[in-house]
């Protein structure tokens, strides 16, 4: 960042920032980025989550230009639609930039990653993985400009290799359960089939999957892009997953409220500005999924992934429920299961949005739980036909504070917030009311935390 | 046949009747060869008893039988039987039943060659079993009684020597003077159907009671049976089993959890409580908080119904958040509709919720059950409408050997009870018998009404009597208030 709090060109003046949805990590940081940018120079940010809804990101551009923002940012869903509103906005006056999705008309500036650049480094690790020769494959997504450059430079890196063959090029729709399925067919179709390129974080989850359940982890190897704190898992794992692009989303948010401070100077701002990516391989991973690329604390604040936390000892939960149980028993019970239903809720329909399939929905979820500290969890079983769930949890953090509960005085199960997270998850990926039973718990004895969940009959 | 050993007496073999209950109060059944008696008005269900047993012995054991009536012809047997799904004239047509229909006349003409008489009534099917109905019917053929007696000895030597297993049906006479018919001295084992007033209405009830049994033991007692679907079912009165002590120091809690904070730290097991409270004040509702405390306890639960079909009751747990699905298909929490009517689709049921001795075997089946797998925990909602037609002793009696019965098994239970639905003086009585009494009440504070509750009794140690105020919130169910009611 190059400004400060007493950039007195901006301070005072706010930015109205539109986006495509907040269940997305990679919006979260961007989102993050201009927030901090913002507050450094003592600027506002009215941000508006589009929910992946052009119409919506429509009216929300609206709303903006109506609240006298004095900036546009935004993330376009659909360029096409935006025609009329940046119009709008170039007549009243008002400079737009776009930031990851571009838009076609009086823009200022356009912040992105360096995709072609990402495609480059894909594959070159992919050729550095395979010893310059096999055939390969792309699960990409077809009609995503982000995408396409991608490919375009994963097709140029490869096109003087002639050792290595591009027999297929299918598409995952971004979605893990396509991804899996076309996977599987590529796998099946091309047994010499050596290197994959999956275009992102969920395409990587599904080829995984079908590389795994085809018996292949030992000779099939891919390369992903977005560097998720999943994908750095696999590849600290030492699997198929050799390695992948990683984005920096919180810099180009940075970056497009540095170039609207220099237009506002007078200073002239290139049209395009791309942010470099950097490969995430076995060897510096560990570099991707420290804390310092999650957590950022500024100002009092801190958040993770762009969602602000505030950290304090388990036993500060346990102390909150014991004062609740001393001032109203009969609550507590109440409290803490709805608390975590109606949190629980909100977490899976922002997510839902990037996993139609309910498993993989669910799966996200729940590592999601699990990398918060809740405890690990596993999902035994899923039937969305009879509406039921029964997930197994290890270590969960309420059994382990059981002992110091004032209410929890004999032997009993004691996750009721994570049941109530449960049972908020499951109400959303069964579409109808869902309740959660937990029907064994490690606080009185089992050897695990177990959890029924069932639906309201239709 | 199905065989036992005795202490000191070898092998007894034993034949099953096959009458649900029965066979529990004879330890599994008749000793092969027993000549039973079973004596009992007209209209109490001797002929169906004995169906049952003919029936069973054909379809269910291999076992040919036979039936003696001079009172009805085999048609009219026929119809009756089928009304409990015994298909009589398809068994004679196989060949493994033979129905005979004699006159007086004709068996006089049979008496004449003693020897002989058994192969000729059995017509070649090699009978195992025999049913006689009724031997009342002999004193057609004689008014002496020695030659009565005579008659009646030769036919029971008769069937011992073919080893045949029999009941011999009888018309019980007056029992004014209490003389014993001289057939209970013949017969090896004697058991008595009466048709008996219960209530304080007038409603009566059928019980079977096994008298004597040569060379086997019985449970004792009268115990009350009913027409069933397949035939006659005894519900055995659930016999007192000796009270252990208690493992350890389990201390329990009500999940209540405002009113368990009066008893600091829990409830010692086996306690028995009693929650009387006001129609709609929230006793159902703590109920299932008592119950729901127990699953997540892990404990095994039954939840008896007596004021409306579980059906009704899994709505109001699911509506307070409190769903019990998986536990039941775990099998961990159990209902028992006693609500009696028709069509509830239990699995576990009782049909005639005034017939206390069926609600004490039914309840004392499912403990079996429980007890088997852990800690069980058993509450009652609504007791006070099943005793509600029974007598005032018979009441006490019913309460008592529950009580005691699960506290032999150190089985925590809570029975809920609706003020004013029993007399004051049974209500004193029966609250003798439980640890702690709860009471629940609508009361009245400047014009408003609030609801109230307090400790009446409890034996294990002092409580503040007080009363509690405490509400139903219609989404979090039960809150007590912290401060007590003051004067």
């Amino acid at each position: 960042m190059s400004g400060s709090t007493n950039d007195p060109t901006l301070r005072g003046r706010r930015i109205g920032l539109s986006y495509e949805s907040a269940a997305n990590l990679f919006c979260r940081d961007l989102v993050d980025g201009v927030r901090e940018a913002a507050a450094a120079r003592g600027v506002e940010v009215i941000a508006r989550d589009s929910a992946q809804s052009p119409r919506r990101q429509l009216a929300d551009i609206s709303a903006l230009l109506d609240e006298g923002v004095d900036v546009l940012v935004i993330s376009a869903l659909d360029p096409p639609s935006l025609t009329g509103a940046l119009a709008a906005a170039e007549a009243r006056g008002i400079p737009v930039f776009t930031v990851d999705r571009g838009a076609d008309g009086p823009v200022v500036s356009h912040v992105t990653s360096d995709n072609q650049m990402g495609g480059r480094l894909a594959a070159g690790l992919l050729l550095e993985a395979l010893g310059g020769e096999g055939e390969v494959a792309i699960v990409g997504l077809p009609s995503a400009s982000s995408v396409e450059e991608r490919l375009r430079g994963f097709k140029d890196a490869l096109s003087g290799q002639s050792a290595v063959r591009l027999v297929a090029e299918v598409s995952g729709e971004s979605n893990r359960q396509q991804a899996r399925a076309v996977a599987a067919a590529l796998l099946r179709d091309h047994p010499n089939l050596a290197g994959i390129f999956a275009i992102n974080d969920v395409t990587v989850q599904g080829v995984l999957g079908a590389i795994h359940e085809a018996g292949r982890s030992a000779s099939a190897v891919v390369v992903g892009y977005d560097a998720t704190p999943q994908g750095c898992e696999e590849i600290m794992r030492g699997g198929p997953l050799r390695g992948e692009v990683a984005q920096f989303p919180q810099r180009i948010g940075h970056t497009v409220v540095d170039l609207w401070a220099d237009y506002l100077r007078g200073v002239a701002v290139p049209g395009r500005v791309e942010i470099p990516v950097e490969l995430v391989t076995r060897e510096n991973v560990e570099r991707f999924t420290g804390a310092e690329r999650l957590l950022r604390v500024q100002r009092g604040e801190v958040r993770i992934a762009g969602e602000r936390v505030v950290f304090f000892p388990v036993r500060g939960y346990q102390m909150l429920l014991n004062e609740i149980y001393a001032a109203s028993p009969d609550l507590l019970r109440h409290i803490v299961y709805r608390s975590g239903f109606v949190l629980g809720e909100s977490i899976a329909r922002q997510v839902g949005e990037l996993y139609p399939d309910p498993r993989d929905h669910l799966f996200v979820l729940l590592e999601d739980l699990s990398r918060s500290g809740f405890g690990s969890f596993e999902l035994l079983d899923l039937d969305l036909d009879t509406g039921r769930a029964e997930v197994q949890g290890h270590d969960l953090f309420e059994a382990a504070i059981a002992p110091d509960l004032a209410w929890a005085h004999s032997p009993r199960c004691v996750d009721t917030y994570c049941s109530g997270r449960l049972a908020g998850y499951l109400s959303v990926i069964f579409q109808r009311p869902a309740a959660s039973e937990e029907i064994a718990c490690q606080a009185r004895g089992d050897g695990y935390c177990r959890f029924a969940i069932s639906a309201e009959a239709r | 046949m199905e065989s036992r050993r005795e202490g000191g007496l070898g092998v007894v073999e034993l034949v099953p009747t096959g009458i649900a209950g029965f066979d529990e109060l004879l330890g599994g059944g008749l000793v092969a060869g027993t000549m039973a008696l079973v004596e009992g008005a007209p209209g109490t269900g001797k002929t169906t008893l004995g169906l049952g047993f003919i029936h069973h012995g054909v379809v269910a054991r291999g076992e040919p039988g036979l039936v003696l009536t001079f009172e009805e012809v085999p048609q009219q047997l026929y119809r009756d039987a089928l009304n409990f799904g015994w298909d009589l004239r398809r068994l004679v047509e196989a060949g493994t039943l033979s129905v005979i229909c004699l006159t007086p006349d004709v068996l006089q003409r049979y008496l004449a060659d003693p020897e002989e008489i058994w192969q000729r009534l059995a017509r070649g099917i090699s009978p195992r079993r025999v049913l006689i109905d009724s031997v009342t019917h002999l004193r057609q053929l004689t008014d002496d009684p020695v030659r009565l007696r005579e008659i009646l000895n030769l036919f029971l030597s008769g069937m011992r020597r073919h080893g045949l297993t029999a009941l011999l049906l009888k018309e019980l006479e007056s029992r004014g003077g209490e003389s014993i018919p001289f057939e209970e001295y013949a017969v090896d084992a004697v058991i008595r159907l009466t048709y008996a007033p219960q209530g304080d209405d007038g409603a009566r009830q059928r019980f079977l009671e096994v008298l004597k049994t040569r060379g086997q033991e019985h449970v004792p007692g009268r115990h009350s049976f009913a027409f069933a679907e397949n035939g006659l079912r005894v519900y055995p009165r659930p016999r007192p089993r000796p009270i252990t002590p208690s493992r350890g120091e389990r201390h329990v809690f009500l999940g209540i959890a405002g009113l368990d904070q009066l008893f600091e730290g829990g409830i010692p097991t086996p306690a028995q409580v009693m929650l009387v409270g006001d129609t709609g004040v929230g006793k159902t509702l703590s109920a299932l908080l008592f119950t729901h405390e127990g699953l997540t306890c892990g404990e095994w639960c039954g939840f008896v119904d007596c004021d409306e079909v579980p059906a009704m009751t899994r709505r109001t747990l699911a509506h307070f958040g409190l769903v019990t699905t998986a536990h039941e298909r775990l099998g961990r929490l159990r209902f028992i509709d006693a609500y009696g009517r028709a069509g509830g689709g239990e699995e576990i049921a009782v049909h005639d919720p005034s017939n206390l001795d069926e609600f004490l075997n039914v309840e004392d089946r499912l403990l079996d059950t429980l007890r088997a797998r852990g800690e069980v925990r058993l509450c009652v909602d609504g007791l006070s409408t099943i005793l509600a037609t029974s007598r005032y002793q018979a009441a006490i009696e019913f309460v008592a050997a529950r009580l005691h019965n699960l506290r032999a098994r150190q089985i925590v239970g809570l029975d809920t009870y609706t003020a004013g639905v029993l007399e004051p003086r049974l209500m004193n009585a029966i609250a003798q018998h439980y640890d702690l009494v709860l009471s629940m009440r609508f009361g009245e504070v400047h014009g408003a009404p609030i609801r109230l509750a307090a400790v009446e009794k409890y034996r294990f140690g002092k409580v503040a009597r007080e009363e509690h105020i405490f509400s139903v919130d219609p989404r979090i169910g039960i809150i007590f208030h912290k401060a007590a009611l003051q004067g």
